[in-house]
């Protein structure tokens, strides 16, 4: 399903967010089941369809990560596709995870310091590269929108194709960091990370 | 998320956590991540290099409780079969040992992918050995 379509709006990176609220008011308040109480089931049924399809468009393009992966889904390109990881990366996440780990056993306050300021030094490098990945999908993802492209997946050229690649590389890339960051700040709040996907 | 009873089982008392000496020749290291969730697995394999059986298995997964119990639920299954065996494991033989709902088969496919890149680990280790420590 297109969510941009159930919205009416174009179909690029960024959106005004102001306006998809203001049109998910507008949509809902028109298929809303309350409104089609006294209506014949059939109706009523269709209202709860509309409307559950209104929400989950909603909560998709609301998010910039959600909503580009929807986007590169429309043409074909899935995040979990993305197999190759740049080297380096995974090792740098393990390695961080064990030093979690380490922080984690250590029962005496000086070990446990001392793991501590190496994750901090580790996060740090990690959060520099996050901010680069984010600003390179930014600006690629920017360049895509200003310009045309066809919304059927096999027209799209070579040129636009390694450009949507690039773009579910650098998503999938920042789910690692992502990941490894909600288990540092479990580890800094000295609670178990669970992750939930 | 509902998980089945197999899977909070691996998640709770996960089996075969640890780590194997990664320069052992005989050590084959697999270290894959989720491209989606961001989740990492390395699992590793201590295998006989005269008969190719797998003799131990560790893994340390950082994620979610489906990634976890999936890698302790492969290193269970692995040990003792021999390295085409263990190559030829699909992933799903996992997904229905564990129960996995849709949302989760991905991670009993990085389970295939950690099991899959530690024995070419091996192998390429194998073919590099100098021909006088073979023994």
């Amino acid at each position: 399903m297109d969510h941009y379509l159930t919205f009416g709006i174009d179909r690029t990176f960024g959106i005004d967010r102001e306006r998809l609220e203001k049109r998910f008011y507008q949509l809902q308040s028109s298929s809303h089941p309350d409104r089609h109480v006294r209506a014949e089931s059939e109706r009523r049924e269709q209202a709860l369809a509309e409307s559950s399809d209104i929400n989950e468009a909603y909560r998709t393009l609301r998010e910039p990560i959600p909503r580009a992966k929807h986007l590169l889904e429309l043409y074909g390109f899935s995040v979990a596709d993305q197999k190759s990881v740049p080297p380096g990366l995974l090792m740098t996440v393990m390695e961080a995870q064990e030093k979690i780990a380490e922080f984690e056993a250590a029962t005496d306050r000086e070990t446990k310091q001392e793991a501590m300021s190496e994750l901090v030094a580790i996060t740090e490098g990690l959060e520099t590269q996050r901010k680069a990945i984010d600003e390179e999908r930014d600006r690629l993802a920017r360049t895509w929108d200003i310009a045309m492209h066809p919304t059927d997946p096999a027209q799209l050229s070579d040129r636009e194709k390694e450009e949507l690649g690039r773009i579910a590389q650098l998503i999938s890339e920042r789910a690692y960091l992502e990941t490894l960051r909600i288990s540092v700040t479990a580890a800094r709040q000295g609670k178990p990370a669970f992750i939930q996907h | 998320m509902a998980y089945s009873e197999k899977v909070i089982d691996h998640y709770q008392h996960p089996r075969n956590v640890g780590t194997l000496d990664p320069k052992d020749a005989n050590v084959g290291t697999g270290l894959v991540g989720a491209p989606e969730c961001g989740d990492v697995m390395r699992l590793q394999l201590k295998i006989n290099p005269e008969t190719g059986v797998i003799e131990d298995a560790k893994f340390k997964t950082f994620g979610c409780g489906s990634a976890i119990a999936s890698s302790s639920f492969a290193t269970e299954m692995i040990k003792g079969k021999t390295v085409d065996e263990a190559y030829a494991i699909k992933n799903t033989t996992i997904v229905q040992e564990l129960n996995l709902p849709p949302v989760k088969i991905h991670c009993s496919v990085l389970a295939e992918d950690a099991i899959k890149a530690a024995i070419e680990d091996f192998k390429k280790k194998q073919a590099t050995v100098p021909v006088e420590s073979m023994a």
